[in-house]
Formats: C-alpha cells, structure tokens, sequence
C-alpha cells in the first residue's frame, strides 16, 4: 500500500459521505476493515471510542489515525489531506455559488423552507448527544415503547448548564463545558 | 490581515474545545460569530448550516469553509479550515503514534459523560436563540417539526431531511409565483 492509495481511499470516502458525524461509521467501516483490511474490526470499534473522545469531526479523525498506524506520520497527513481536500473544494464551490444566487426571489423563498428544517436538524443534535449522555437507550426507544432509561448524573449535568446560562447571559460556553467535565468526573463517585 | 488572523483563532479554538464534530461547535461559534463579531446574523447561520448539511464531507470542514469565505473570502475558506482541522489532527497523530488508548479509562469515560451532556444542553440553548428567527409561524413549525421527527424517530440520513426544507422552501416559491401570475 503506498500514500497514493491512501489518499484517494479517503478522498473517496469522504465524498460518498452525506450528513457527516456518526453517518459516516458505516461507510468508512466498510472502506477500512472490509474492503482494504487497514485496521481489524477491534481496533475500528477502539477508534470510533477515540473519536469520541478527541476533539474534531469524526472521519478526519479516523483518516489521521488509520494514516499514522499505518504509514506513519507521513501517512496520517495524506489521509488527512484525503477527507480534507475535496471537502474543502466542493464546500468553496457551494460558497461561491451561494454568493451569486443570494438575494433573488427563488433563492429567498428557498431560505424560507430550509431554515424550519435546520431547526429541526438542530433538535434532532440535541437528541444525538443526549442519547449517550442524558438517556441511558436512546429517545427514539421511548417513542417506541422500548426499553429507555433516563441517566440521572447526565440529566443533572444537562440540567446544570441551562440553569447557569438562564442565571449568567452571555456566559462563554467554555465554562459549562468545564463545569460538565467536572460534574461528570464528580458525580459518579 | 487581522481579521483572518481572528477568524483563524475562532476556528481554531472552538475545534480544540468541542467533542464531536460539526453540531457540538454550534454554540461556540454562534457566540464568537453572531453575538460578539456580529459576522454573520443568526438567519444567515442557519441559512450555512442548511448548505452544510446538504453538502458531501465533513461538517466541520464545510462549516469552515462557508463562513470563511463568507467573512474573508478564498483566503478565509482556506484559513479557517486548516485552523479548524490542525488540534484534531495533532492530537490523534500523537495518540494513534504512542498507541495509548483514552477511552479504556473509566474516570475519563465520566468526563466524557458529562461533556456530551452539557453539549447537548448548551445545543438546546442555541436552538433556542436560533428558532426565534426562523420559526416564524405554523408552516415553519410544521416544517420544524417533520424534519425532527425524520431524523429522530425514522432515522432517515440528515441530508435526505435537508430534502424537506427545499421541498417547503420550493412550495413557497411556487406560491409566490403563483400568486404574482394571477394579480398581473
């Protein structure tokens, strides 16, 4: 396997990707374990669990990693250039686009259609890292009648950080987040 | 100049201090963008997150890459999309390199917990802020309120519920034409 293939394995892959976040486990599962055996099933279930953990989206960084295992450091900057190059290209193609059709009549009603829906999909993120966090199965169990749980050291914690932010507008999210980490480590004891 | 320099550190900061990826660096960027740079509006941060959804790759990377150009053009895309990879990049090249493995750690795995619940929290409150604008009266709701449940209950992949906005938002636009066609 040299850098080329590495590259063009995870431009590949990123560009198959829609929705990006955990959307993206599957398909890169398959490219990485099945199709070019790069990591064991194992070790792709420990990166997914890193991912989690590191700061950063999801496929960058299985891209940098699968990179540096395999190839070294060398390798973990062309895998990450892989997801990163034709993301950016297409992303600065739709801003430049987006530039020109700004402000006609289409273009306005358009924006009036799709920004409920992003409320939504903001909604849906709420739930997302609540389902790992807050509820012990996830929220779309309790709809339908399956198992669900609520997490109560997660619930304080969610709790906690609406409650200061209600208290202190304008407080820098970092503070909250600070607040969580500590809460979590604390709360479990 | 200092104005790429300040949008690199916003991008570049906010990666740092997030976990997960696109939506989890929502409520930073909102604060740093719409409230305290006033860079962009808080409609016309829904409006990037609409085309950001839409788009092939990682949300991150795009999310960078529109309000880059937005606030600084080609050189701003490219600034803030190597500043909002780099912290990631480095942290995992190390760990990956020293083999240590973080999440076998149960203490750690409490932080962890704890920062995905605030996240979800601290996301809510973005919501908050960012429905007011565009939630603007019963077809928004509605429109609101199918895109969640696609994404909730039916799953369905998040780019394919961006299809519910442009079809709403395609609606709309033929009504208006419509409308205007039989008053001329």
């Amino acid at each position: 396997m040299n850098l080329l293939t590495l590259f063009l394995v995870f431009a590949k892959t990123a560009l198959l990707t829609f929705g990006g976040g955990y959307a993206m486990v599957p398909l890169f599962q398959n490219e990485i374990v099945f199709r070019h055996a790069y990591l064991s099933a194992a070790d792709f279930a420990n990166l997914v669990a890193l991912a989690q953990v590191t700061p950063g989206p999801i496929g960058f960084n299985a891209a940098t990693y699968v990179g540096m295992v395999r190839e070294g450091f060398a390798g973990a900057i062309v895998a990450s250039l892989g997801v990163a190059v034709p993301t950016f290209v297409i992303a600065l193609a739709a801003a430049i686009g987006l530039r020109r059709m700004r402000g006609t009549e289409w273009m306005t009603q358009l924006m009036r259609g799709l920004r409920p829906c992003v409320v939504g999909i903001i909604a849906a993120a709420v739930v997302f890292f609540a389902d790992t966090s807050v509820f012990t199965a996830p929220f779309a169990n309790l709809l339908a009648g399956r198992d669900f749980g609520i997490c109560w050291q997660g619930a304080v914690i969610f709790a906690a950080v609406i409650v200061v932010h209600r208290l202190w507008k304008g407080l820098n999210p970092l503070w909250s987040l600070a607040l969580s980490a500590l809460l979590g480590w604390s709360l479990f004891i | 100049m200092r104005r790429l320099a300040s949008l690199g550190w916003v991008f570049l900061w906010v990666s740092s201090m997030t976990l997960g990826g696109g939506m989890a660096m929502l409520p930073l960027l909102e604060r740093e963008l719409v409230a305290r740079r006033r860079w962009l509006t808080s409609d016309e941060l829904v409006e990037t997150i609409a085309v950001v959804q839409s788009l092939p790759g990682l949300i991150a990377i795009n999310m960078a890459v529109l309000v880059g150009y937005r606030v600084r053009g080609v050189a701003g895309a490219l600034v803030a999309s190597v500043a909002v990879t780099l912290t990631p990049f480095l942290l995992v090249a190390l760990i990956a390199g020293t083999l240590a493995s973080l999440s076998n750690s149960p203490t750690l795995n409490h932080v962890f917990l704890g920062v995905r619940a605030g996240t979800a929290a601290l996301i809510l409150l973005s919501l908050a802020r960012l429905a007011r604008a565009a939630l603007d009266g019963p077809f928004a709701w509605t429109v609101a309120a199918l895109a969640f449940l696609a994404a909730v209950v039916l799953q369905v992949d998040l780019t394919l519920v961006v299809l519910i906005g442009f079809a709403a938002g395609l609606a709309l636009a033929v009504a208006r034409a419509l409308g205007r066609a039989r008053r001329s």
